[in-house]
């Protein structure tokens, strides 16, 4: 390797003395990044650009029940300046939507998200593909320095997740996963409870989510590609097939695209059980599929001994609702869902925590924690840390499904336990010429 | 990028040969199914495939029969050696991906070259864990070009091979940019001092797409030294790389590994960055502020601060405060002294992140001193600051601060400060009522059973009202935290057993009523025989306010014996609000009570109040009670409305008698809330009309191991006729009327029955129109007339079925699935062009004449 030329003394000195001459420099960020009250013209908010702009993209960008302020163009601090579909008809419509919303004819559209990520001005993005897409375009975001909101489920594989999370690292961007209920005040107290004590030790936690998708291969008929749609744009990384209308009304029915149930709710419950479980970043220790014997549901296993299982019936039996998470420990439980709270004993619901309990990542609006992260440069709630040790939980989940087997898990390593034929699933190639 | 190379091959075939599926037709032998298999194309009977998917997980599932696995991965491979079809091909890659092993690798590497299939090859092959694989993607990556040659590159890439490094140099400098960018980004995931020298070589000379990828790579190659303790030696890389004239983003990552490779130095280059003119290199270094560890590089960004300008230190306050270290605590400090008011607010709110009690004296001080904004965030700051000692440091500054005694009380109360209690019973008798007020507030969240005999002292003290009412609610909520074996109630007893004055025996009963067991009832029943009036005035109230319906009966005895007007009226009201909380009692008691009450009310105050108790009950005789009042003017509008309220929820049910009874109540109600209110059920009713509501149910049905979606088509015995079956009513619930299966039967992967009679006065066309949750089979008259074998969720109408009702009795036959989640259905009948329906009825008990379902 070549010597660089490389005087770090040099550096610091002139850093050193720029210092002591303390000459006016511009703010580190623009005047609504110091969260400044009240209108802000439009060349000190944040320039915002969405990629996937259909029901979901549209909610988070205009509004929906997450964000009743009216999604991100709702926002002083944001401008939204362009979107990016390979559906003509959701970019148009979302165009349409950006354009009232600012009163003018600006919104600008592209059907590749190459385009849209080469344009310097945009800082931040709204990103609401389906899952195929979710790492590479984030990955492509923080490639280009750009922060990233980035709709559930983070992956298809748990590599993927991965090397998204050594590219947020490398960068330094924000990176917020879609999983609002991370900046939900129930589930946050409920989180609390478990971590603090109040109901003893956690032995089991049930997780009420549907499970995998329903179709592992495509064996669907061809269909003429609509003139409204970038087919081969939409299909990104799983294998080739030709186009049906089915695969895109229903594309999380096929585990080419999507884990199905799996990771669409379970991004979201199995995340609260593992924050529950103080679990952020790690995971289980083994992964127990339905065995018609002593393990009926898929269960994991924790380290400390907690067992955690996918079964919506015995949490509607055990808390009346189906689609949740519900903690169990020595001494009392937890059950929460949207948009409730239940506990045993009951009063366990009115507990104030004093200053030196251990307080979670406070947070009432997703897309706020976001952008304070964006102008403090800390980490978002779901960051990528969290999104990717959650994601891995849901997909551990679905290998054991797959493979049939009890399967052992080395959370620091990210690998099987001596299980090769396990360890393949962890990744998958991709279709030319994509990769992550 | 965009490639339609195998879409137009596949269309017009695909959709000719499309032929109807025969899932559940038995399981062909291995060799069968894979002579099938070769055949598939898409849009063909997916047999072959779940069929194939189905050996594969049963040798999966069996880890220790290598053999088995072995015999049916070579089975597979071979039919790549055959004419099969892209189709089957591609299929046994997937399977290959999962189950092959290196005895593969030689016919899947001949396919790394047919730009049709290579991705597939790769797809397998790139999970292979053995040399051979990287061998073949080495050898294919001369005899291929353009997309397949980068998919070749990205998965000798993924599997790092070190082999590769010098081939991959090559295509780096070849004339495809899509090509070199690969090798760029592939040459990163290997790392090494060779890949790296490659990528160095490129850095000058690159521009675009191609150099991000280079300069990515080039970190990459940083990060494996990083990884492998060698710091120093990924300096030079991070360095060259922070070079202006590189890409923001590369430079913004080059200054993170500069700062943390760099040990102590981080710091300063940290430092050194807040002043970049890059916007993202700024930024990266706030993030390194956050990230870099130790107490020295605290103190060292701490030092920095009043070098700043303000804007910028509110950042760096901010990001101080995320480190979460008290070792800035001393520069934090200062900060909160700044003449700039948002650097002392940004340090004010940072204190509370980072403070102990030895920063109450600062924080209490700018809450009362400062600004209305500093203010606030330093009582923010009191509320979540922690360490030892805290609350009591904040309680001895009640003391002190007389001006902020008030506010400083909810702090504590937030903090949930218990060992402050001692101290609100001293400020309890503030003679500042505000400072009074907010104690009581705070020791009714924080005293426990051993300070109730104090509190009730304080409570006989109290000299104001609103302080009194404070002081009440502080009793009640203290006492009831007590458990009942405790004896919540006792001490109040005991207080008012000792005959204290009237206005203290008057509070007494107030948090009697709030405690509310029975020991309490009994004490407020007693007092209603109180020598002071005002005392039984006051018993009489605190029964109306009773919290629970235990009262019900002795609230409904006074108000027969009582004469007094405002009483009598008190007392409806309580009764009107016992009735409309959770009871134990049965709609027969509900309605007896109603029934006594509407004998007993005197005059038009005293109806009006007894028709408000009547709205709650939804029951038909409560209507017919209501309704000859809609002809007294007096209480013309109470009856209407009580009648819009009794009529909203039996619609459901009795919807003739519904809206018989809106379209009185719009004929006579002049007031526009109550003919609002009927506007409303009566679209409801309308929108909801039709809908069967009284069905007859019969299950769960299932069978061992099949799922929803088998069953679907296993006739039981609801379908066959069998006089055994067991129907049981049930009614649909809601608007629209939905059956809910989930809550009656729970359970997975099973169906249920549900059936009902229509009466049709002539031979008609309809349209049926069905909701489920998961699929629905429909017989009308024994015929089937639907069959969705559907997994979803139910929307009303969801399915459209055109039918013919003969005249008479029709039998509806319904058959539901259940795979996970909800289950439940609904259905009514229209006209076929979704009309209302004349001329038919429904009745569920209809008796069974018509033949079984075919």
């Amino acid at each position: 390797m070549k010597a660089t030329n490389l005087n770090r003394r040099q550096f610091l000195n002139a850093s050193a003395r720029a210092t002591m001459t303390a000459v006016a420099f511009p703010a580190f960020v623009p005047a609504a990044a110091l969260g400044r009250g009240g209108a802000v013209a439009p060349s000190e908010r944040f320039v915002m650009g969405c990629i996937g702009v259909g029901g979901q993209g549209t909610r988070g960008m205009a509004g929906g029940i997450w964000a009743p302020e009216g999604g991100f163009i709702g926002r002083p601090e944001i401008q939204v300046v362009a979107v990016c579909d390979v559906n003509a008809h959701n970019r148009e419509n979302a165009r349409r939507i950006v354009n009232e919303k600012y009163g003018n004819q600006d919104c600008a559209t592209y059907h590749d998200f190459h385009e849209l990520l080469a344009r310097q001005d945009i800082q931040v993005l709204l990103i609401a593909t389906g899952e195929r897409w979710h790492p590479l375009l984030s990955l492509a975001a923080a490639q280009a320095g750009k922060d990233t909101y980035c709709e559930k489920p983070t992956s298809v594989t748990i590599q993927e997740a991965e090397a998204l999370r050594t590219a947020i690292g490398r960068y330094g961007t924000v990176y917020q996963a879609g999983t609002q209920q991370r900046s939900s005040q129930a589930f946050r107290f409920a989180c609390e409870l478990v971590r603090n004590g109040y109901i003893g030790e956690v032995k089991e936690v049930i997780v009420g989510v549907g499970g995998p998708p329903a179709h592992k291969t495509c064996s669907l008929p061809a269909q003429p590609v609509p003139d409204w749609l970038d087919y081969d744009l939409w299909l990104g990384p799983p294998p080739w097939r030709p186009y049906n209308a089915a695969y895109v009304g229903s594309w999380m029915a096929y585990r080419d695209f999507s884990g199905g149930e799996m990771t669409n709710w379970g991004a979201h419950h199995f995340d609260i059980a593992q924050w529950g479980l103080g679990m952020d970043g790690s995971g289980p220790v083994e992964i127990i599929p339905p065995d018609g014997k002593e393990f009926p549901v898929l269960t994991y296993r924790y380290a400390s001994g907690a067992h955690m299982i996918r079964d919506p019936q015995r949490l509607q039996r055990e808390a009346g609702v189906d689609n949740g998470v519900m903690f169990t420990g020595t001494t009392g439980k937890v059950a929460v869902w949207r948009y409730a709270l239940r506990t045993w004993p009951e009063h366990l619901a009115q507990v104030k925590l004093k200053p030196n309990e251990i307080h979670l990542h406070a947070a009432d609006n997703h897309h706020t924690d976001f952008m304070n992260a964006v102008r403090s440069r800390g980490q978002p709630g779901a960051n990528i840390d969290v999104a990717c040790g959650s994601i891995t939980v849901c997909h551990l989940g679905n290998i054991a499904y797959e493979l049939g087997r009890p399967l052992r898990w080395d959370p620091a390593k990210e690998e099987f336990v001596n299980d090769a034929e396990a360890n393949r699933m962890r990744f998958r190639q991709m279709r030319s010429p994509w990769r992550v | 990028m965009k490639t339609t190379r195998n879409h137009l091959r596949f269309l017009l075939p695909a959709v000719a040969c499309l032929i109807v599926s025969a899932f559940g037709a038995p399981a062909a032998g291995e060799d069968e199914v894979l002579t099938q298999l070769r055949q598939f194309s898409y849009g063909r009977d997916p047999a072959p495939l779940t069929n194939v998917e189905r050996m594969v997980a049963t040798v999966t599932a069996n880890a220790s029969d290598l053999s088995a696995r072995q015999k049916l991965a070579e089975s597979l491979a071979a039919i790549l050696e055959t004419d099969a079809s892209y189709e089957a091909k591609q299929f046994v890659c997937r399977q290959l991906a999962i189950i092959g092993t290196a005895r593969q690798v030689p016919v899947l590497a001949k396919l790394l070259t047919d730009d049709q299939l290579s991705d597939m090859a790769r797809y397998a092959l790139g999970a292979i864990p053995d040399r051979a694989v990287d061998a073949a993607l080495r050898r294919a990556l001369d005899r291929t070009r353009g997309p397949t040659q980068v998919g070749i590159i990205n998965t000798l890439g993924f599997r790092r091979d070190r082999a590769a490094v010098r081939p991959l140099g090559r295509s780096l400098n070849g004339a495809d940019r899509a090509v070199a960018t690969a090798a760029a980004a592939a040459l990163g995931r290997i790392g090494g001092a060779e890949a790296a020298r490659l990528l160095q070589r490129m850095l000058p000379t690159t521009t675009g797409d191609l150099h991000l990828a280079v300069a990515e790579a080039y970190l990459a190659c940083a990060e494996g030294l990083v990884a492998q303790n060698e710091g120093e030696r990924a300096m030079p890389l991070y360095w060259e790389l922070f070079q202006k004239g590189q890409p923001a983003s590369i430079r913004a990552a080059a200054l993170r590994g500069l700062a943390t490779a760099s040990g102590a130095e981080g710091v300063r280059f940290a430092l050194s960055s807040l002043r970049d003119a890059e916007p993202l290199v700024k930024r990266a270094a706030i993030g390194c502020v956050q990230r870099l560890p130790g107490h020295e590089a605290t103190r060292q960004f701490a030092a920095e601060l009043p070098t700043l300008p303000p804007p910028d230190q509110v950042v760096l306050l901010g990001a101080l405060a995320n480190r979460g270290d008290a070792a800035a605590l001393p520069a934090v400090t200062a900060a909160a002294k700044s003449a700039e008011a948002p650097v002392k607010i940004a340090a004010l709110e940072a204190l509370g992140k980072l403070g102990d009690a030895s920063v109450v004296n600062l924080l209490v001080s700018s809450a009362a001193g400062g600004s209305p904004a500093e203010s606030q965030a330093a009582l923010n700051s009191l509320r979540t600051l922690g360490g030892e000692g805290t609350d009591e440091a904040i309680a001895r500054k009640l003391e002190d601060a007389p001006g902020l005694r008030a506010a400083l009380i909810r702090v504590l109360a937030d903090r949930q400060a218990v060992s402050a209690v001692p101290a609100l019973t001293r400020t309890a008798a503030d003679p500042d009522e505000r400072v009074s007020i907010e104690s009581f507030k705070a020791l009714g969240q924080l005293a426990d059973a051993a300070s109730v005999p104090e509190l009730l002292k304080l409570l006989g003290r109290v000299q104001t009202d609103a302080v009194r009412e404070a002081a009440e609610a502080a009793v009640t909520e203290v006492s009831r935290r007590i458990t009942e074996e405790a004896r919540p109630a006792e001490p109040v007893l005991a207080a008012l057993r000792e005959g204290p004055p009237e206005p203290v025996r008057c509070s007494l009963l107030r948090v009697l009523a709030g405690i509310g067991n029975a020991p309490a009832l009994t004490a407020v029943q007693s007092a209603l025989q109180d020598p002071s009036g005002v005392v039984r005035a006051a018993a009489v109230r605190a029964l109306a306010d009773w919290p629970n319906p235990a009262a019900t009966q002795a609230l409904l005895d006074v108000f027969r014996s009582s004469q007094d007007p405002t009483q009598r009226i008190l007392l409806l009201r309580g009764l009107v609000r016992l009735m409309g909380l959770e009871s134990g009692r049965t709609p027969a008691q509900t309605w007896d009570l109603c029934r006594q009450v509407m004998q007993q009310a005197r005059g038009t105050d005293e109806v009006r109040q007894a028709l408000s108790l009547l709205a709650t009950v939804s029951d038909p005789q409560a209507l017919a009670l209501v309704t000859p009042y809609l002809k007294d003017e007096s209480v013309r509008e109470e009856a209407a409305m009580a009648a819009v309220k009794i009529a909203g929820p039996l619609a459901a049910v009795h919807g003739d008698l519904a809206r018989q009874t809106i379209e009185t109540v719009l004929a006579v109600s002049q007031n526009a809330t109550v003919r609002q209110q009927a506007n409303t059920v009566l679209e409801s009713l309308q929108k909801n009309e039709d809908f069967v509501t009284a069905w007859q149910l019969a299950g769960p049905f299932l069978e061992n191991g099949k799922s929803a979606k088998e069953i679907f088509d296993v006739p039981f015995s609801p379908e066959t006729g069998d006089k055994s079956t067991v129907w049981r009513p049930i009614t649909a619930q809601g608007a629209p009327p939905i059956v809910d299966l989930m809550s009656a039967l729970g359970g997975t992967q099973r169906a249920a029955y549900l059936r009902t009679w229509i009466h049709s006065d002539q031979t008609q066309p309809a349209r049926l129109e069905l909701g489920s949750d998961d699929g629905v089979k429909a017989w009308l008259n024994g015929a089937v007339v639907h069959a969705n074998n559907a997994d979803r969720g139910l929307v009303a109408g969801q399915d459209k079925v055109p039918v013919t009702l003969q005249a008479g009795w029709n039998r509806l036959l319904l058959k539901i699935t259940q795979g996970e989640g909800g289950w439940a259905a609904c259905a009514r009948l229209r006209t076929p062009d979704g009309h209302s329906l004349a001329h038919v009825r429904f009745d569920s008990a209809h008796q069974e004449t018509a033949p079984p379902a075919r």
